[in-house]
């Protein structure tokens, strides 16, 4: 029998949307459109219409020793070009972002190839090519896995993740990198590190509470309980059982 | 010998909302608590206030905010920070009610008030090391203990003849 890839176990909605957003298969809800500069300038690592830098010429002129997996492995197009290593880095709010860190990690695994996710406890942060890393922003962006009031890229100065939302439903920001405006509209005002942008780039409305409700991916108890999927409180206790005893004997 | 602060201290309330306050609301929560004539010190705390207006930066202008002051009990305080709690000590738990009441007509969400310590109500070395122990009562407490250091009394102070200015 082949195996299918179940992605994350349980029947709530928040398990069910943990699911798609891992499954590549699933194709993600376009809920904004951003044009390429919109998503070059929020990233702050080049001008928009400069040429990637590269670390190394393109592979197809490195004249590489052959090798098997090279022949099966397609690099990415920012490998192909040898673009350097940029990063973008993500925080979102507990209180019902449509994404956590630890999902965004595991979303970039099964989703794209050539990236190096790392998770901290209230932002994530995702290291790719140049090329590659802005291909992914604007996927991750446009879609349903962003809301313009409780996530928001942070390159620096992410604290926000915990705090209370101000009174107008955005996340905190020390840097206010996106500002709710008086259209109801949210508009980023300062790249991920907190530089000013030459103009303002329009991240459309903010999610209402219940469309959260219905597309986050966070456990709490004043949404779906953790403990209220009867599937994902065993498969967590069952990994920590077997983790602690292989812990403490390897040869188990 | 350090007296216990058991039954001696004055009740104190902490207000927390929901969400994180504009300094309008702020604002006028204070003005309800201003009337009330049982309370004897409020304290705001909350995040270090972002440093632009949103207004500005949605205009384009940055790094051009003006300085915002809350009136606390008379007192014209600078706002540095984004209000997310207030502490409040009382005459006598009486006015307890008279709190609630204020919050209930100045917040538009919920909020919990709890009862509890807050505010010190003993010096600590801080207050010896920043201010060389010379805080009055209705002081301690009430100052940001995180804020950068000036003239403090021990390591790193200016050299001063007699500490003038602590």
């Amino acid at each position: 029998m082949a195996y299918k890839a179940q992605f994350y176990p349980g029947k709530t909605s928040v398990a069910q949307n943990r699911k798609k957003f891992m499954d590549p298969s699933y194709k993600m809800e376009k809920l904004r459109s951003l044009s390429d500069d919109d998503v070059v300038i929020m990233l702050g690592h080049r001008a928009p219409g400069s040429a990637y830098k590269k670390v190394h010429p393109p592979l197809a002129e490195t004249g590489e020793p052959d090798c098997p997996i090279r022949k099966i492995v397609e690099p990415t197009p920012g490998t192909k070009e040898g673009d350097r290593i940029r990063y973008n880095q993500y925080a979102d709010s507990m209180y019902f972002a449509p994404m956590v860190p630890y999902l965004r990690s595991w979303m970039a695994c099964t989703r794209y190839r050539g990236v190096d996710p790392g998770t901290l406890s209230g932002r994530q942060i995702i290291e790719a090519r140049e090329r590659d890393i802005e291909a992914i922003t604007k996927e991750v962006m446009e879609t349903e896995m962003f809301d313009p009031a409780r996530a928001s890229l942070r390159g620096c100065t992410v604290h926000g993740h915990s705090l209370r939302l101000n009174e107008n439903g955005m996340m905190f920001d020390m840097l206010q990198r996106q500002v709710l405006g008086a259209d109801g509209n949210v508009q980023a005002v300062k790249d991920q590190v907190g530089d000013p942008l030459d103009r303002k780039v329009n991240l459309g409305k903010p999610m209402s509470e219940e469309e959260l409700k219905k597309r986050t991916t966070i456990y709490r108890v004043d949404g779906v309980a953790f403990r209220a999927d009867d599937e994902v409180l065993p498969w967590v206790q069952r990994i920590h059982n077997l983790r602690t005893k292989c812990g403490f004997f390897p040869k188990v | 010998m350090i007296a216990p602060v058991t039954g001696k201290r004055k009740p104190q309330l902490e207000v927390f909302p929901d969400r994180l306050l504009n300094p309008d609301t702020a604002q006028k929560l204070l003005n309800e608590l201003n009337k009330i004539s049982g309370i004897t010190r409020i304290v705001v705390y909350g995040p270090s206030l972002p440093k632009d207006n949103p207004e500005d930066l949605l205009q384009g202008k940055f790094n051009v905010r003006e300085p915002t002051y809350l009136d606390i009990k008379g007192e014209k305080v600078e706002l540095t920070v984004q209000v997310g709690r207030f502490w409040i000590e009382l005459e006598d738990a009486g006015v307890k009610e008279q709190v609630r009441e204020a919050c209930e007509k100045a917040l538009p969400f919920p909020f919990t008030i709890n009862e509890g310590l807050f505010i010190r109500t003993q010096k600590t070395i801080t207050d010896y090391v920043r201010k060389g122990g010379k805080v009055d009562d209705i002081s301690i407490g009430m100052f940001d203990p995180k804020a950068k250091r000036q003239n403090s009394s021990c390591c790193g102070a200016p050299k001063s003849s007699n500490n003038e200015d602590i």
